[in-house]
């Protein structure tokens, strides 16, 4: 125990005492405003438990304050139960009441639970002062004398203590990770083994009995109960006030919020209406200039302050040598042994069998591979075979029956999954984001749960990442630390889906031998990929699947060469590149973009510094570079999404930088965006117009329809279906049409391939030749090079935010830059 | 509990069906809030009692037709809420949900009190003629008011559906609350269209502040009440979809009505309340609703 330590705990020892002490030298005034801040400051902590670490916010305190008080008065008057007994009667009441209101409450997630909660709570007092049992509108009258001030404030403090110890607790233990988990995205916390229900249960429990204990000691001091005040409103409203204003997920703020709002009310005691509306401006102001309340504010002005210590947090960076080696040898399952059999299991979504009827077997010490063209139902498969989806079918896991099973039970069984799009906790740093697969998942104890994360971690090239939030990484480490939380729950099976999309050639090798060594750890691997390399060089037995259906199995060589699967997947061209023959006539060398010295930084991280190129009217610029190098932080850039903090970006003679997204397409820049983000809720023609809206004229936005219908046929069949209906291929045509609806003269078209099978990318391809050939400027951006150097006129290759290197794609092949970086990378989609 | 006769169950059903209308213009605007912003706004009670006590200025102070000053009232209404969203809720939209949460609850508490400071806690109502007429139609009782709301009800939910649905500025709206920084990049100005939802739903809230100031009466905390049946409506209905809430104001009328003709009218709300989180616990994605907000 460090110096600093004692004497903190010694200071909050003799703060405790002199506290406990208060009856013996203070004045009734003075013991009045202690048991109301303390009252205040035990609610208030209360709800910070469940809204801090769970976010889940409830607009329900008065009806456990409420229920807690009835109860206390109901015991007291009828029973005649004690003081104490009578309070503690009143928690577990509230308890009670939670146990019960749980089970519907928690089918609501996020907003609905905040609505619930404040219709059960509105509910509950509209019954009260309806009903004419328990006392109806005259409320109940305690038996025997009211406790005195001193012993009501002594009370409430002991309970404010309970308040504050357990939100302590929570803070480092495994139930804060889970809840805090939860917080993050509830659907994860799940598939990484987290009891989601229970995890949430225990805090709202929790919570519950100490505001019904807060409602019993009321009771006591007041002498009778009614529905108006235990139930009123106010109890939820000064307690949020108090929370949010001192600081919510902390362990200080809540008390301290307490403080001011009592404080407060004290010194406005004639003008109560004033107080409450001060008190409303004072919360939105700490919303809006201190996030984390007064508390939070302080920690951070005072730098000295140690922060609190989350369970994920490392102790003493680097203090123990960390090994890159696998984990201790573990017991592997005999091979060949089943260890995971599907039986035709399927999955429809809204009249669509995405996965129709596939039967699966998964041996100990096999690698599978799972490929097939876009919506062929790879990911749902994975859904499925993880818990995180029900369907039809049944699945079997190390010899059991697991169909019925949810995630977290499967996770905790040993199987480990990755999403295709990170999920990872946002709000947890990439330690506690293992920390939380380890101790739910794995279900090992602290101590031993950090040393194998940081284990996991040195593996996967995060270590130097342990105490970063996982939001501000970017795509390939977001990967990274996927695979790595799925290793964190101690995996028998793992499910990888698409890790290897967007990795270039010396990413992808890195991988491969990732997984291959992950062999002698896991007892089997199913992969979802469509970087063959990766398939080829990893997978012992390869799955094509195609509409739902598994369409050939086998050797993953002899699979790759059936004619069935080039025909499905990989395209009547093979794959090889097409260069495609344009008109050049609308080319000129006068520069349309003019990019000069631009700088751009996401937070305190540089993501582009001093990066200058030009594009010429009608002339396609290829952007090229290694994840992370900055392609799409430069489209971002250009088109206005982030600001850039050096340099000037020129369009036709009109500054661009500074210009908001919206400003910079009516310019004549239009950015086809990485991901598609195509619009559900319109339809395929309504998403086309909302491209077009810099043009007021009818006939004018019906011609600019018809010339992007006239490019992709497809769009103008199902002109009329949800942009969700579409396939992939489909998808990526329409975020293609819409850009191309403002009329730009200058279109990004930021990752078209990514994704998407092989003969889909040829089409796409040709189409962008077409567009260029009608004199649009663009800018490529491309992880398959090929692709990028067949189409461009000039290159461009980004590394760490620079330009590393431009000129023609002859001179950008010759060069052993590129050839370093990318050698053989074009194969890696390609066989 | 004593057993209604068929007169009073058909009285209590249409009377439920055109007190839905009512229900529709109160919850429209958080309906829209909600769909565009997933913003739960909680001082949209608030609102639509600011917009009876404006009502009720203006009357005393020019002796306007109660449904007149509607005129006045929405468009004010609209001014008053479009600084609401531009300074306090807009920088809060990269946030997450609950500081712009927290913000409207905040705004509430200041607005109810407020109310109290002008307007004194006393219970108000807008004076009209009409308020008390009722017409006899089929042999059943139909207070003039309920059919007012009830047609105001139908011509504003129609109104604000065909401009989601049909229109340039609709289309921009349904982008701006799927994806906003795809609408941005297609040349969409989000904070504006969420500016002017705002303040199109504070329009609606007045809308419903002087019907049911007509209607029934009301205090400074009446807006809770309002807030709450909003709720209810917006998540049996579907988020955002404006035929769903329409849908499920007319039940919620409906449901309230009846169950008050059974088990005594101090229980309506408490009804309407339960059957809301028995609905949800079972549905979680509302009656009419196709998929969860998370």
């Amino acid at each position: 125990m460090t110096r600093h330590r004692l004497a903190a705990l010694v200071a909050l020892g003799v703060l405790a005492v002199a506290l406990a002490l208060g009856p013996g030298w203070a004045t009734d005034y003075w013991l009045l405003v202690g048991f109301e801040v303390a009252q205040l400051a035990a609610l208030a902590q209360g709800w910070s438990i469940l809204a801090g670490f769970g976010g889940v916010v409830s607009l329900a305190v008065a009806a456990f304050v409420g229920v807690g008080s009835y109860a206390t008065a109901k015991l007291s008057a009828a029973a005649g139960l004690g003081l104490v007994p009578g309070v503690l009667a009143g928690g577990l009441f509230a308890v009670a009441f939670a146990l019960l209101v749980s089970v519907p409450m928690f089918r609501f997630r996020g907003l609905y639970f905040t609505i619930g909660s404040l219709v059960l709570a509105s509910a509950l007092a509209l019954f009260m002062s309806n009903y004419n049992g328990l006392g109806g509108n005259q409320g109940i009258t305690l038996s025997g004398t009211a406790p005195s001030i001193g012993a009501a404030y002594e009370l409430s403090l002991a309970i404010a203590a309970v308040a504050v110890g357990s939100a302590a607790w929570i803070a480092r233990s495994r139930l804060g990770l889970g809840l805090m988990a939860i917080r993050d995205d509830q659907d994860v916390a799940e598939r990484v083994g987290v009891a989601t229900f229970r995890t949430k249960l225990a805090a709202f429990v929790l919570a519950a009995f100490i505001m019904g204990l807060v409602g019993g000691v009321q009771a006591q001091r007041v002498g009778y109960v009614e529905p108006a005040g235990s139930f009123a409103l106010s109890w939820t409203i000064e307690t949020i006030n108090a929370a949010i204003i001192g600081g919510v997920g902390t362990i200080v703020g809540p008390v301290l919020g307490a403080a001011v709002s009592v404080a407060l009310s004290e010194r406005l005691a004639n003008y109560p209406e004033l107080h409450v509306a001060l008190i409303g401006g004072l919360l939105i102001l700490i919303i809006r200039v201190a996030p984390d309340g007064v508390w939070g504010a302080a920690q951070r002005l005072l730098p000295r302050t140690r922060r609190r210590a989350r369970p994920g947090a490392p102790e003493q960076p680097a203090a123990e040598p960390v090994t890159t080696a696998p984990g201790a040898p573990r017991v592997m399952t005999e091979a060949g042994r089943v260890l995971l059999r599907a039986d035709g299991v399927g999955k429809t979504y809204g009249g669509v069998r995405a996965v129709d009827g596939v039967d699966l077997e998964l041996r100990a010490g096999e690698v599978l591979g799972v490929v097939g063209p876009n919506g062929a139902g790879k990911s749902t498969l994975i859904g499925l075979l993880s818990g995180a989806l029900g369907g039809d079918g049944r699945v079997e896991l190390f010899g059991e029956d697991a169909t019925g099973l949810g995630a977290a039970v499967r996770a905790r069984r040993g199987i480990g999954r990755t999403h295709q799009v990170p999920r990872p906790f946002a709000g947890l740093t990439v330690m506690e984001n293992l920390m939380v697969a380890q101790m739910h998942g794995a279900a090992k104890g602290k101590r031993a749960a950090r040393a194998e994360c940081r284990r996991i971690l040195a593996r996967c090239d995060l270590l130097e990442f342990a105490g970063v939030p996982a939001s501000e990484l970017g795509l390939l480490r977001l990967k990274r630390l996927e695979l790595a939380r799925a290793l964190a729950v101690a995996p028998r099976i793992l499910l990888l889906d698409e890790i290897g999309a967007g990795l270039v050639e010396n990413e992808l090798r890195e991988l491969i031998s990732l997984i291959r060594s992950l062999r002698d750890e896991v007892d089997a691997i199913l992969i979802v990929e469509h970087v063959l390399d990766v398939i080829r060089e990893c997978c012992d037995r390869l799955v094509v699947l195609d509409r739902g259906r598994v369409l050939v199995s086998g050797n993953p060589a002899e699979v790759l060469r059936d004619e069935q699967v080039a025909t499905v997947y990989l395209g009547t061209s093979g794959g090889q590149e097409v260069a495609p023959p344009r008109s050049r006539a609308a080319r000129t060398d006068r520069p349309v973009l003019d990019v000069k010295g631009v700088a751009a930084q996401y937070g305190a991280f540089r993501a582009l510094h001093d990066v200058s190129f030009q594009v010429g009217a009608g002339e396609v610029l290829a952007l090229l570079g290694s994840n992370g190098a900055g392609k799409t932080t430069t489209a971002r850039t250009l088109s206005g999404m982030l600001p850039t903090s050096q340099g000037e970006i020129w369009f036709d003679g009109r500054r661009v930088d500074g210009r908001r997204a919206h400003e910079v397409v009516r310019l004549g820049i239009a950015h086809c965006m990485e991901g598609r983000r195509i619009f559900a809720d319109l339809t395929v023609e309504e998403n086309l117009l909302l491209g077009a809206r810099n043009t007021t004229s009818t006939p004018e936005r019906r011609r600019r329809l018809d010339e992007v219908y006239a490019l992709f046929e497809a769009l103008r069949e199902r002109r009329a279906n949800s942009g969700a209906a579409l396939s992939g291929g489909q998808q990526q045509m329409l975020a293609i049409g819409r850009a191309l609806m403002a009329a730009p003269r200058l279109v990004i078209f930021d990752e078209i391939s990514l994704g998407l099978a092989p003969i889909m990318v040829d089409r796409l391809y040709q189409a962008l030749a077409e567009i260029n050939g009608t004199g649009v400027a663009m800018i490529v951006i491309e992880q398959n090079v090929e692709r990028g150097l067949a189409l461009a006129d000039h290159v461009a290759v980004l590394e760490k935010g620079r330009i590393a290197l431009t000129g023609t794609p002859a001179d950008i092949r010759r060069d052993e830059r590129l050839v370093s970086l990318y050698v053989g990378e074009a194969k890696g989609t390609v066989p | 509990m004593n057993l209604p006769g068929a007169y009073e169950l058909v009285n209590a059903l249409i009377a439920g069906v055109l007190l839905g209308g009512l229900f529709a213009v109160t919850a429209l605007g958080l309906s829209l809030v909600f769909g565009v912003m997933r913003l739960i706004n909680l001082v949209h009670g608030e609102l639509i009692v600011l917009g009876a006590y404006l009502s009720l200025e203006l009357i005393r102070r020019t002796g306007l037709d109660p449904l007149l000053t509607i005129l006045v009232v929405a468009p004010a209404l609209f001014i008053i809420a479009v600084p609401i969203q531009r300074l306090l809720l807009e920088p809060l939209q990269a946030k997450g949900p609950e500081p712009a949460l927290l913000t409207t609850f905040g705004l509430s508490v200041i607005a109810q009190n407020v109310f109290i400071l002008i307007w004194s806690g006393d219970t108000q109502t807008l004076k009209a003629g009409y308020a008390t007429d009722s017409l006899k139609i089929f042999g059943i009782h139909v207070p003039v008011m309920y059919l007012i709301s009830f047609g105001i009800g139908l011509a504003l939910c129609g109104a604000v559906h065909v401009l989601v649905q049909r229109t340039g500025l609709g289309r921009a709206i349904r982008a701006s609350s799927e994806d906003p920084e795809a609408a941005a990049a297609l040349g969409v100005d989000v904070p504006r269209v969420r500016i002017f939802v705002y303040g199109l739903a504070a329009a609606c809230a007045a809308v419903g502040g002087v019907l049911l100031g007509t209607t029934f009466d009301f205090t400074p905390t009446t807006g809770l009440t309002y807030l709450l049946t909003g709720f209810v409506v917006v998540v049996l209905g579907g988020l955002g979809s404006v035929k769903g809430t329409l849908l499920g104001a007319l039940l919620l009328g409906v449901v309230e009505s009846v169950g008050g003709a059974f088990v005594g009218d101090g229980y309506r709300d408490f009804i309407g309340f339960v059957a809301f989180l028995i609905v949800l616990s079972i549905r979680p994605q509302g009656l009419f609703g196709r998929v969860a907000v998370q």
